[in-house]
């Protein structure tokens, strides 16, 4: 009986060879699963969740979030690979390919008698070999349009199908084009994603403007209006419950019509305020008004704003309040007293369209495009969550570009080079650690292997005449996924993130580096009965 | 938890399902679709044969409508479950044609299925799948062999719209499709705009079809609530807010401290009301149409005047009586002003076989909603054929967008079949296999028209394809082909919705290699019974 028994008797507990071995399948099963994933000829995994809801993906990250993982040591890698999505937003399924082969190169200098921490100190020599290898290799170009959709192109072509990575990828650069600004870091959160049940995946659009999910509640108002201004407030305009308990006491009918009509009055005045405004600007113009407030609007100010010609839409979420003013300029007011023209924005067409039961509110034309909506279209709600994965990675690879001002060759070129860099490298390593970096070297070539046998090719003649033409020609060759061949990513515009790349060389080793260390593992029982233990 | 089974398995939690790779996770894709397709394949036209459908709440269902099949049935197949959100897209897209997605769908799989037996990569009937579709995309407008030029001339229209309601209610498409066509002609403006909000259709029971029939107006399937019954000639005030002295956002409390207060309270109250009344008789007002509730009082008084006061509960309903007869709800009490008046020609409450209805009647040009009454003996028969003239108001909304009709009766898909399978062979890579399966899987159609009418599916394509003329297809009522482009048109965009959706369905299944399931979330458990509960 294992000491920690007698400390908790339903403790269990794995020891040395057992314990590594346990580490081993599960980082091997899990590149099991992710690995038919990879490139884009990987295929799509259908995920059916408790209640039935379906989801179809090929993005390594959402998979193993909703996997459901229980097994210790999976868990663990898919904790950091989920990091590196959070981090850079790709990468997670190299991540775990590249955990699951250092931990099956380590197995065979395990089975020879190797102790892991050799190997664990010659990991960490390559590791820093590879960044340096990195540093070479990243390409420092000019960001231009191009430059940005090329990137964008390789990350979503291995998310989606290509006729709809083709059309993402102008999307979702133009998106982060159009709210950069000069001179301030980039905030995604102004882009809105917006998604509607409707159409095909096809009809997938930038609107360079805003798409409210909600849309005015009278049935009066016009439903298309051209040239109006746009008053983003948030002001009651409903009954508000005093702070104070307080009620009235009356002991006629002709009192309470009285306290009744007084009630309403401070609402009232707000409202007129508010036409006083729309009169002042408009009338005598084709112009309209259009108020959007946060708070709530009822029905009798509804009434009022209608028969002005007034768009009311309530309640709006408090982060369009922000976006709006970025998108129409104006102020977001919060008081309806003191109006004026100088608040207002500016939206060339309105439009609200109705699907069942939703009703979803167009602001375009507007001056300013530093918010922007990707209206995401779909025929079920599984196609339009993967395109709204797809669409968040998308725009991250987009930013890292700008972030970054650099990339680095795609296709699995940069890990054929730093396979045979570190090869070369590896003579002047002196003692044992050159087995660890060794391994480390072979464990690398998974991504362009893997991407060679996702796309129905010879893995390893496509991989030996990779090696062999990068060491002719000594620049960086990846592998065509339709036909085998090689080719120069950078001429062929498949270009990876180069922090996606940095991360992916800082997290998976220290991962595997723990993970060999490890040599018990111990769960603690429980105490009490579980009943059904 | 430390067992080394290996495998993906392992690595889940409790309960988990996993399936990967051809055998275990595709075929059986393909199964639970090919068998969802079974089910709904003899329902194809105006031959189809009913399917009783229980659901889960014991509701009976009698119906050749794939659309319902589908939505009780309660698919938990996941990949079949696919299939059921194409066919519902079809459904909310363009209203008809669930049946054709559903099959097209089934057999393009059952196809794949044979090509994977043969040893083809899925890959590549993936591609060979993707090209024929795009083939198809494109040739089919080359079938159009009718086009409704005058959405207001009404032979078209109903020739357009025959074949739809055919297929779920044989016998009284001429009939049914009159009474759709009368309504949608109405319901469309000058603009040539159609709006499906304002075609009603109200069932009661009693009657045949053949009484059923179409109003330039609203039925609302209620009694008036005073004794006021009939108006003609009538100016309407429509109310959306409850017709009883309002009470205050804050609370009020009557303070009264003598029983004269008392007495003149009651007496404040009833002047009001008084005075209301009185301002809406003054304006003229001969009916009161309510979305809220009007109290004892406010009736009264309503009564002395003799003014009638029909209640609405849906507020949908009320703003389309509204808007029906051109008055605008007023929310706040008080008379009306003169714009938010509406007129009607005639409000009066009836009695259709012991069920008690109002109508508004407005012969106006301007009043655009029609209501379309079915008569049948049994709430089967209307449920269908509320159905059938639903898929029709959608055929006639698709069809102002867009005019153009195929061939019905399978020779639209007689003639695909042909030209597809032509296609095939001017692909010289592997995917030709599969673009001559997809060209196959057409074949379906026409076959299972002959089928269902009780003649043998084998001999009628050969026959049609003997015809040599695209618009010869399978007529019904006799077992032979012929040309039937006279009588049976299919609209374009719904032919054109299926295809593509039942390929795109289609296609994601073949894609699918990995299926990860969790485990069934808990959850009252109905056929366990209930376990005692102990500590």
């Amino acid at each position: 009986m294992a000491a920690i028994q007698y400390v908790n008797s339903k403790a269990e507990l794995v020891r040395k060879t057992q314990a590594l071995t346990l580490n081993l399948t599960a980082a091997k099963g899990l590149q099991d699963v992710l690995r038919t994933n990879l490139g884009p000829r990987g295929t799509l995994k259908m995920l059916v969740g408790g209640a039935g809801q379906i989801k179809l993906t090929k993005d390594g990250n959402i998979l193993l979030k909703e996997m459901q993982i229980q097994h210790p040591t999976a868990a663990m890698i898919a904790r950091a690979a989920t990091a590196q999505d959070e981090i850079v937003g790709d990468g997670t399924t190299s991540n775990v390919l590249f955990i699951g082969e250092l931990m099956r190169q380590a197995e065979r200098f395990l089975g020879e008698g190797v102790h892991p921490r050799v190997l664990v100190d010659g990991f960490d020599k390559a590791r820093a070999i590879a960044l340096k290898v990195l540093e070479t290799l990243k390409v420092e170009k000019e960001v231009d349009r191009e430059l940005l959709l090329n990137v964008a192109k390789s990350s979503l072509g291995t998310k989606l199908i290509p006729e709809m990575a083709k059309k993402l990828t102008e999307i979702v650069t133009d998106a982060v084009l159009a709210i950069s600004q000069t001179g301030k870091s980039i905030d995604l959160h102004m882009i809105e994603i917006m998604h509607m049940p409707h159409k095909m995946d096809t009809d997938t659009r930038l609107v360079k403007g805003l798409v409210l999910d909600h849309g005015s509640r009278h049935p009066e108002t016009p439903t298309k209006l051209k040239n109006c201004y746009v008053l983003c407030c948030n002001i009651n305009l409903e009954y508000e419950k005093t702070e104070v308990n307080s009620q009235f006491f009356y002991s006629n009918a002709e009192q309470r019509e009285k306290l009744q009509a007084s009630e309403r009055k401070m609402i009232d005045e707000r409202v007129e305020k508010i036409i006083a405004l729309k009169k002042k600007v408009c009338d005598g113009t084709d112009k309209s008004l259009i108020v959007i407030n946060q708070k709530g609007v009822d029905p009798v100010s509804l009434d009022m704003l209608a028969k002005e010609g007034i768009v009311a839409l309530r309640r709006a979420k408090r982060r369009n309040m922000e976006r709006i003013p970025l998108a129409c300029g104006g102020n977001a007011v919060n008081s309806a007293d003191d109006l004026t023209v100088e608040d207002l924005g500016w939206a060339g067409s309105y439009q609200e369209i109705t699907l069942g039961d939703d009703k979803f509110t167009f602001l375009e034309d507007v001056p300013n495009t530093f918010s922007c909506t990707i209206l995401i279209k779909g025929q079920n709600e599984h196609t339009i969550n993967q395109l709204k994965d797809a669409v968040r990675d998308g725009l991250r690879a987009v930013t890292n570009t700008i972030h970054d001002k650099a990339v680095v060759p795609g296709a699995g070129a940069f890990e054929v080079a730093v396979s045979v860099e570190l090869k070369k490298e590896v003579k002047n390593i002196k003692g044992k650690a050159r087995l660890g970096a060794e391994a480390f070297a072979d464990a690398i070539l998974i991504i362009p292997r893997t991407l060679a046998e996702n796309s129905g090719l010879d893995s390893q003649e496509v991989l030996l005449d990779l090696i062999s033409q990068y060491e002719q020609h000594g620049v960086p060759v990846g592998v065509n996924v339709n036909d085998g061949a090689a080719i120069s990513p950078i001429a062929e515009g498949i270009l990876d993130n180069y922090c996606v790349k940095q991360q992916f060389l800082q997290l998976s080793p220290v991962l595997a580096q723990q993970l060999l260390l490890v040599d018990e593992v111990m769960r603690a029982g429980k105490q009490m009965g579980g009943g059904n233990q | 938890m430390f067992q080394n089974s290996g495998g993906l398995q392992s690595l889940l939690k409790d309960g988990a399902r996993h399936y990967s790779g051809v055998e275990e996770a595709m075929l059986k894709n393909i199964e639970a679709c090919k068998q969802l397709s079974t089910i709904t394949r003899t329902s194809l036209g105006p031959y189809g044969l009913n399917k009783m459908v229980v659901n889960n709440l014991e509701k009976l269902f009698v119906t050749t409508d794939a659309a319902t099949i589908m939505k009780e049935l309660d698919v938990h197949h996941p990949a079949a479950r696919l299939i059921v959100m194409a066919a519902k897209l079809q459904e909310t897209e363009v209203g008809d044609g669930t049946n054709l997605v559903v099959i097209l769908a089934g057999e393009l799989l059952r196809m794949a299925e044979e090509l994977i037996q043969t040893g083809l990569h899925p890959s590549d009937i993936i591609t060979g799948y993707e090209k024929a579709s795009k083939y198809v995309d494109s040739i089919l407008h080359e079938l159009e062999v009718f086009r409704v030029t005058i959405q207001s001339d009404k032979n078209q229209v109903v020739k357009a719209l025959t074949p739809v309601i055919a297929s779920k209610v044989y016998g009284y498409e001429n009939h049914l499709a009159s009474c759709v066509a009368d309504a949608c002609i109405i319901v469309t403006d000058s603009g040539q705009r159609f709006d499906l909000e304002n075609v009603r259709v109200v069932k009661i029971q009693g009657g045949v079809l053949d009484q059923t029939q179409t109003y330039r107006g609203m039925v609302i399937p209620r009694p008036a609530e005073g004794t006021v019954k009939h108006v003609k000639n009538a100016k309407v005030a429509v109310y959306n807010c409850p017709l009883d002295p309002q009470q205050s956002d804050t609370k009020g409390t009557v303070l009264i401290k003598t029983a004269t207060e008392l007495k003149n309270y009651s007496r404040g109250e009833e002047e009001i009301a008084q005075k209301l009344v009185e301002d809406i008789h003054a304006a003229g007002i001969q009916v009161l149409v309510l979305g809220g509730s009007v109290s004892e009082i406010v009736m009264h008084f309503l009564e002395l005047k003799s003014i009638m006061v029909v209640k609405i509960n849906s507020k949908f309903e009320l703003r389309r009586v509204a808007r029906m007869l051109g008055a605008i709800a007023v929310v706040r009490l008080g008379a009306p002003i003169a714009e938010e008046i509406g007129f009607a020609d005639e409000v009066s409450s009836e009695e259709i076989s012991s069920t008690k209805v109002t109508i508004f009647r407005r012969e106006s040009e301007t009043s655009k909603v029609a209501t379309i009454v079915i008569r049948a003996s049994t709430q089967n028969v209307m449920d269908d054929t509320e159905r059938a003239i639903d898929d029709a108001l959608n055929t006639f909304r698709s069809l102002t967008k867009d005019q153009r009709f195929v061939p019905g009766a399978g020779a639209c898909e007689a003639e695909i079949a042909k030209r597809v399978k032509a296609y095939a062979m001017s692909n010289p890579g592997l995917d030709q296999y599969a673009v001559l399966r997809y060209g196959q899987v057409f074949e379906i159609i026409p076959k299972t028209l002959a089928e269902t009418s009780g003649s043998d599916p084998n001999y009628i394509l050969p026959k049609i394809y003997a015809e040599n003329n695209f618009k010869v297809g399978v007529d019904v009522e006799n077992g032979q082909v012929k040309d039937m482009s006279e009588e049976v048109v299919d609209h374009l965009v719904t032919k054109q919705w299926a295809i593509k959706l039942a390929s795109d369905v289609a296609l994601t299944v073949l894609r699918i290699d990995q299926i990860i399931m969790a485990k069934p979330a808990g959850g009252p458990n109905l056929n366990k019974k209930p376990v005692m509960e102990d500590d």
